[in-house]
C-alpha cells in the first residue's frame, strides 16, 4: 500500500475527507486498510486533525519545578514541530494543564509557532466544584480564549454539564463537545449517550490487549459519526513493561514500525473508525518516536490479526 | 492510579528544602530539646512540647499537602485534613496537660528515641541510600512520613500516652505506605512499616 503523510496545515484540508466514507467502514476488509495519512477530518466538521496527539496525565503534572516545567516545554516543542496538535488534559490532572500553559507561553515567547494547538481539556467536578468557573480556571491555565474541544471527565455530573456545553457549543465558547471515559468503565452509559447525544468527540480506551471498544463504541462511533479519542494507547506504559523484553515481530517492517511504540500506535490508527491517538510522555526522543507512528503503511485487517496474535503469545 | 511519580515527589522536597533551609536545623534542634525535657523535665516544658508538637502536624499540613501537594494532586486536601486532626488532638491533650514526657516513667523508652532516630537520620540516610540526592531529602517536619514516626517516638516517651494519638499516625502509614509501595519509594515505605509496628504495640499494650 502506498504511503501519503499529508501537510499539517490544517487549512489545507486533505485528501483524507474523501476516506471518510472509508472510516465509516465498520468492517475491516480483508486485505485493505486506511493509508497512514498524517490526518483525519472530524466527522461533524470535516476539519482535519493530527492523528496522533499528546496525552498529560501524570506526564505533565510536574509542579512548579522550573527545570521540569522547561523540560516539558521543550516535549510540546517537539510535538508541534513534527505537526502534533491536540493535546488534553483535565482538572484531575493536578497541575498539567498550567504546566501547559506554562509551555505554550515560553513557546510562544521563543517564537515557536503553536498555531497547529487543538485545545483538548475536560470538566470534572468532585467535592462541590463548579463546572463554568473550572472551566474559566482551566482557560485561565492553559492561556486560551476558549478550548477547541470540551469534554465531560468519566461522565462525572454529566446531567449537568452536557446542558450547559451544548449551550457553550451554540454560543462559539468551545468548538466542539465531547465525553471521556477510561479502562472499560462505564461503557453501557457511554454507548447510550453516544446513541443519543450529539457529541463531537467520544474518548476511550484502546489498545492491543484492551479491545472491548471494538465490539461497540468504536462501531456506534463511526454509525453516529462521532470522532475517537484513544487514550491509554500503551495502558500508560504497562505495555512496555510487558513487551520491552521481546524483539518485535519481522512483519513490523511491513508497517515501518521500528519500536514499540510505533507498533503499538499503529495498530490504534489502523482502526476505521479512530481519528486520533493521544499517548503521553515526558520524553523528547518518545514524542518523536510516537510522531513517527502517523509516517508509513498502517496494518490491514490481517496484519492487525497477526499483531494481536504475536503480542498475545509473548 | 496517582496523578504524579515519585520524581515529581523528589522535586518537590527539593524545592521545599530549598525554600526552608535553614530552618530544618532549628527544628531538629527542637527535636532534641523535646527529648532532653523528658530526661531531665523543666516546669512548663510538657504543655511547650505538647504545643509545638501540634505546630508540627498543622506546618506539615499546610507546607507539604496544601501547598506543595493541593497542585499535583486532589486528594492532598483530604490528607491535610487527617493532619489537622491530629494537630487538634495534640493540642487538646496537651492543653489538658495529659502529655507528660518522662523517659524514665515510659514505657518504651528506648523505642522511642529509636523511633526519633529512625525518623531524623534512619529514613533520610536510606532515601539517600536509595537514590535520592541530599537536596530532594524528606525530613522530619517538613514531610509527613518522617514527622508522624518523630511523633510516634515522642508519644513513647509519655508516661501513658492516650492511645487516640496514635490513630491517626496509623492511618497515615497506611495511606502512605500505598502511597510509597505504589510509587516505590522505598524511605517512606520503610517509614509506614515502623509507625505500623510502633502504633500496633501502643494500642495493643494497655
Ligand atoms: N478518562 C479519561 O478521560 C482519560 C483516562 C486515561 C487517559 N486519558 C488521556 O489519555 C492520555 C494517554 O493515556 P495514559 O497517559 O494513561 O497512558 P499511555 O499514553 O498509554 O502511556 C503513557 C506512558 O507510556 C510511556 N511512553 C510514551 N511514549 C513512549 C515511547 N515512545 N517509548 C516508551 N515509552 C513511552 C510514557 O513514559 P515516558 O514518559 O517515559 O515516555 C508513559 O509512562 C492521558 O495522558 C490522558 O490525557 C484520559
Amino acid at each position: 500500500m502506498t504511503i501519503v503523510r499529508a501537510t499539517f496545515d490544517r487549512r489545507a484540508f486533505l485528501a483524507v475527507t474523501a476516506a471518510a466514507g472509508s472510516l465509516a467502514t465498520l468492517g475491516l476488509p480483508a486485505r485493505s486498510a486506511p493509508a497512514a495519512v498524517g490526518m483525519r477530518p472530524i466527522p461533524s466538521s470535516g476539519e482535519p486533525i493530527p492523528v496522533v496527539g499528546m496525552g498529560t496525565w501524570i506526564t505533565f503534572n510536574v509542579g512548579g519545578d522550573a527545570e521540569l516545567r522547561n523540560q516539558r516545554a521543550e516535549v510540546m516543542r517537539r510535538f508541534f514541530a513534527l505537526g502534533g496538535g491536540m493535546i488534553d488534559s483535565s482538572p484531575m490532572y493536578g497541575s498539567s494543564e498550567a504546566v501547559i500553559g506554562y509551555g505554550l507561553e515560553r513557546l510562544q515567547g521563543q517564537g515557536v509557532g503553536t498555531d497547529g494547538l487543538f485545545s483538548a481539556t475536560k470538566v470534572w467536578t468532585r467535592m462541590f466544584a463548579n463546572g463554568q468557573e473550572q472551566m474559566a480556571e482551566s482557560r485561565r491555565l492553559w492561556g486560551v480564549r476558549r478550548f477547541d474541544l470540551m469534554q465531560i471527565h468519566n461522565l462525572v455530573d454529566w446531567e449537568t454539564h452536557l446542558p450547559a456545553l451544548k449551550a457553550d457549543r451554540e454560543a462559539g465558547r468551545i468548538r466542539y463537545l465531547g465525553i471521556t471515559t477510561s479502562h472499560g468503565r462505564r461503557h453501557q452509559e457511554f454507548a447510550d449517550l453516544m446513541a443519543r447525544e450529539p457529541l463531537d468527540f467520544v474518548q476511550f480506551t484502546y489498545n492491543i490487549l484492551d479491545r472491548e471498544a471494538e465490539r461497540r463504541l468504536l462501531p456506534l462511533a463511526a454509525d453516529r459519526g462521532q470522532a475517537v479519542i484513544v487514550n491509554r494507547p500503551f495502558r500508560t506504559g504497562g505495555l512496555f513493561d510487558r513487551f520491552a523484553g521481546y524483539p518485535l515481530p519481522d512483519f513490523a517492517a511491513e508497517i515501518g514500525a521500528e519500536t514499540w511504540a510505533q507498533f503499538l500506535l499503529k495498530f490504534v490508527l489502523a482502526h476505521p473508525a479512530v481519528t486520533c491517538v493521544i499517548p503521553a510522555t515526558r520524553r523528547v526522543d518518545h514524542v518523536e518516536e510516537n510522531m513517527r507512528a502517523m509516517d508509513g503503511p498502517l496494518p490491514d485487517a490481517y496484519l492487525r490479526r497477526r499483531m494481536i496474535a504475536y503480542v498475545e503469545s509473548l | 492510579m496517582l496523578p504524579y511519580t515519585a520524581e515529581i515527589l523528589a522535586a518537590l522536597a527539593a524545592q521545599l528544602n530549598g525554600a526552608l533551609w535553614p530552618l530544618h536545623l532549628g527544628l531538629l534542634l527542637l527535636t532534641a530539646l523535646a527529648v532532653l525535657h523528658a530526661w531531665r523535665p523543666v516546669s512548663g516544658g510538657d504543655r511547650a512540647i505538647g504545643i509545638l508538637l501540634a505546630c508540627g502536624w498543622g506546618w506539615v499540613a499546610w507546607i507539604w499537602f496544601w501547598r506543595g501537594m493541593a497542585p499535583l494532586d486532589f486528594l492532598a486536601p483530604i490528607y491535610a485534613g487527617l493532619f489537622v486532626l491530629q494537630a487538634v488532638l495534640l493540642l487538646a491533650f496537651a492543653l489538658a496537660g495529659r502529655l507528660a514526657f518522662r523517659l524514665h516513667e515510659a514505657a518504651f523508652p528506648m523505642l522511642g528515641l529509636g523511633l526519633l532516630a529512625l525518623a531524623a537520620v534512619g529514613l533520610p540516610l536510606f532515601g539517600f541510600l536509595t537514590g535520592r540526592s541530599l537536596s530532594q531529602l524528606e525530613v522530619i517536619w517538613l514531610a509527613p512520613t518522617p514527622s508522624a514516626v518523630a511523633t510516634l517516638g515522642l508519644l513513647f516517651l509519655v508516661h501513658q500516652p492516650p492511645r487516640i494519638l496514635f490513630a491517626v499516625p496509623c492511618a497515615w502509614a497506611l495511606i502512605g505506605g500505598a502511597l510509597a509501595w505504589t510509587l516505590g519509594m522505598p524511605a517512606p515505605l520503610l517509614g509506614s512499616v515502623a509507625l505500623l509496628a510502633g502504633g500496633g504495640l501502643a494500642v495493643l499494650r494497655r
